[in-house]
């Protein structure tokens, strides 16, 4: 295919596909169709988790979640049309990150289709097994993919204003993960306010705060490691908090580990000053991270609920939370990234 | 600084390691058992004295503020600890294991035991020891959240919350292996390290749950780890993936021919999806700061 000389092209158009060299353009440009993108996942989840849904695959919520598939498929063929117009090859103009959002829209599209199949095949599944169906793993692995452009690409040196878009990636990938994730998410079901020390209830609770606290810390480890302005932290797991919160209406965990995020944003700034190196914070944040969530978590319950569980297995919960997201952050650390290339 | 023999080493190594699974053991088992508990108790109360003693020995030279804040920390927690069983009386597994003395005693030990003795490290034994301790540990003390004690998978009942449950557990031990892989991948020169670790870890495991059936899919995971670390010593990622997906998968093939698997089979696939997601990544993400940095 021959492109189209630039010169030819009308005024417009040519600032457009000149602007798209510039990945912080590019980044501007995917960015609200990101948001409408993974804003419709949450939208369609919280119908389904609100009654909001019945048995058909044709309801506004999949509207509105595979317009914005449409929105992005756009976006980024707008990136295809720009290294054209530039007289370039988008296979190698464009980083490696955009040329697998390239091949995952597609994927996402084919994914939809093999879900109606599904459901029209085996029903409507309920809980978990609807989280996990093939088809829905799929759509959500190449959201990912997508979604994950402007973290990928993320240059440090940036202003932190032209940093938002990687830190909207990083939220979006994040969230899609806590929303397959959701099944066992402390903001969805509130064990420690609804069992009782003995039953099975107890343990469930405490590995899903574990976890997904264990995870709070990692991201926000690695937003230090990657440089993220001041603010960023507290932005990111607050967002998360309420988009997750929307599954279950608990929105009142958001005040709790926003909280949380702002006081490990605050340590850190002090051992900034006191010349602790990057490596340094980036344990203590991913340790002092999980343990202030889960502290809060526990703290919001007791102040707004009943909390049932004794302060031993609270304090446990909070303490294993922070040991074991530093000491992953450890062992995540000890290798450099590029080492582990293929 | 004084010379400690690297076979004392080893041997302190293993008796850290497997007092706090023994007593895991004994507290998995009927009430009859529990006075068994005790007596574990306080023996890796007394190994990890020992182990304190041990570390102040090999870093008072070089870090002596260090080493004795720590090896005071841990003689106190291990009394403290000890204490506290005799007011308290024993719980219920895991809430007995998750007591805050419980948690710092045996991160201490995982800690000791993985840094310590990687550095003195000159055998094929202590270097295994050394990188999958805190697996085999970690796994050893919450074994009834273990894929390979408590298997969710093959009984029904409990609906959802069970389901999801086990599959958070798979996945906590599937984002444990990968640590635990992606470690030993930058570790070179030692033959059939991965397999001897990970034939540990199943050995433990199967003593918890007793039952052999995890065992050769646990020693194929780790000899395929280290077929690839011969064959493409390059391939880091790739010796990550494999095997943490040959587990995965495997797990649900040995557990459908010894026994029903109650899951359906959309969930064990998506559970294997999952899983593969969760070690893409893991393995994949750099979470490295520059030295140095500011």
């Amino acid at each position: 295919m021959t492109s189209l000389p630039l010169s030819q092209a009308p005024f417009f158009l040519r600032r457009l596909a000149l602007a798209m060299a510039q990945p912080s353009v590019r980044h501007w440009i995917l960015m609200p169709s990101f948001v409408w993108f993974v804003g419709g996942l949450f939208l369609d989840g919280w119908a389904h988790n609100h009654g909001r849904v019945d048995n058909t695959f044709f309801t506004p919520w999949h509207a509105v979640f595979y317009s914005g598939y449409l929105a992005v498929a756009l976006a980024l063929g707008l990136l295809v049309w720009s290294s054209w117009m530039r007289g370039e090859q988008w296979q190698s103009a464009l980083a490696l990150p955009y040329r697998i959002a390239i091949l995952a829209a597609p994927g996402f599209g084919m994914a939809g289709v093999a879900d109606l199949w599904w459901h029209t095949n085996y029903g409507f599944e309920a809980g978990i097994t609807l989280l996990l169906s093939p088809p829905h793993l799929a759509l959500a692995g190449s959201m990912v993919f997508i979604c994950l452009v402007p973290a990928r690409t993320d240059d440090d040196t940036r202003t932190p204003w032209m940093r938002i878009p990687a830190l909207l990636s990083v939220l979006s990938a994040w969230s899609i993960a806590s929303f397959i994730l959701q099944f066992n998410h402390p903001f969805g079901i509130v064990w420690p306010e609804q069992t009782r020390i003995g039953e099975t209830g107890v343990t469930v609770g405490m590995v899903g705060i574990i976890f997904h606290f264990v995870l709070t810390g990692l991201v926000g480890g690695w937003l230090l490691v990657k440089r993220f302005a001041p603010g960023g932290l507290t932005v990111v797991v607050v967002c998360n908090a309420l988009l997750i919160a929307l599954m279950g209406d608990h929105y009142r965990f958001a005040v709790g580990v926003g909280i949380a995020a702002l006081l490990t944003e605050g340590l850190d700034a002090i051992l900034a000053r006191n010349q602790i190196t990057r490596a340094q914070r980036v344990l203590v944040r991913a340790g002092t991270l999980a343990t202030l969530c889960a502290v809060s978590y526990f703290a919001v319950i007791a102040a707004t609920g009943v909390l049932i569980w004794p302060l031993s297995v609270c304090s446990a919960v909070c303490l294993v939370c922070g040991v074991s997201a530093a000491a992953a952050q450890h062992v995540f650390g000890q290798q450099d990234s590029g080492h582990l290339q293929n | 600084m004084k010379t400690i023999d690297s076979r004392f080493r080893i041997g302190i190594a293993i008796l850290c390691l497997s007092l706090p699974v023994y007593e895991s053991f004994a507290l998995l088992q009927p009430d009859a058992l529990l006075q068994w508990a005790s007596s574990f108790h306080l023996l890796s109360a007394v190994a990890l004295c020992i182990a304190a003693v041990l570390f102040w020995n090999t870093a008072h030279a070089s870090k002596p503020v260090a080493a004795w804040s720590v090896t005071l920390l841990m003689v106190s927690v291990a009394f403290l600890d000890v204490g506290m069983q005799w007011v308290q009386g024993t719980d219920y597994l895991i809430l007995n294991m998750m007591q805050p003395f419980h948690v710092i005693s045996i991160t201490t030990i995982a800690w000791i035991i993985g840094s310590r003795t990687a550095h003195s490290a000159d055998a094929v034994l202590a270097h295994s020891i050394a990188l999958f301790a805190p697996l085999v540990l970690l796994w050893g003390v919450i074994a009834t959240w273990s894929p390979f004690v408590a298997v969710y998978a093959e009984s029904y009942g409990g609906g959802d919350t069970l389901v999801g449950h086990g599959t958070t557990c798979m996945l906590a031990f599937v984002a444990s292996l990968t640590l635990t892989l992606r470690r030993s991948t930058t570790q070179t020169g030692t033959p059939g390290l991965a397999t001897i670790g990970m034939f540990v870890f199943g050995l433990t495991q199967a003593l918890l749950s007793q039952n052999l059936r995890f065992i050769p899919l646990l020693l194929l995971c780790g000899g395929i780890f280290d077929a690839l670390r011969w064959k493409w010593p390059h391939a880091h990622r790739l010796r990550v993936i494999v095997p943490t997906m040959i587990c995965v998968t495997g797990y649900f093939v040995t557990l459908r021919s010894t026994t029903i698997v109650a899951w359906d089979m959309t969930t064990w696939f998506g559970v294997c999806i999952l899983s593969a997601c969760l070690c893409g990544a893991l393995s994949s993400v750099g979470f490295r700061a520059q030295r140095g940095s500011k």
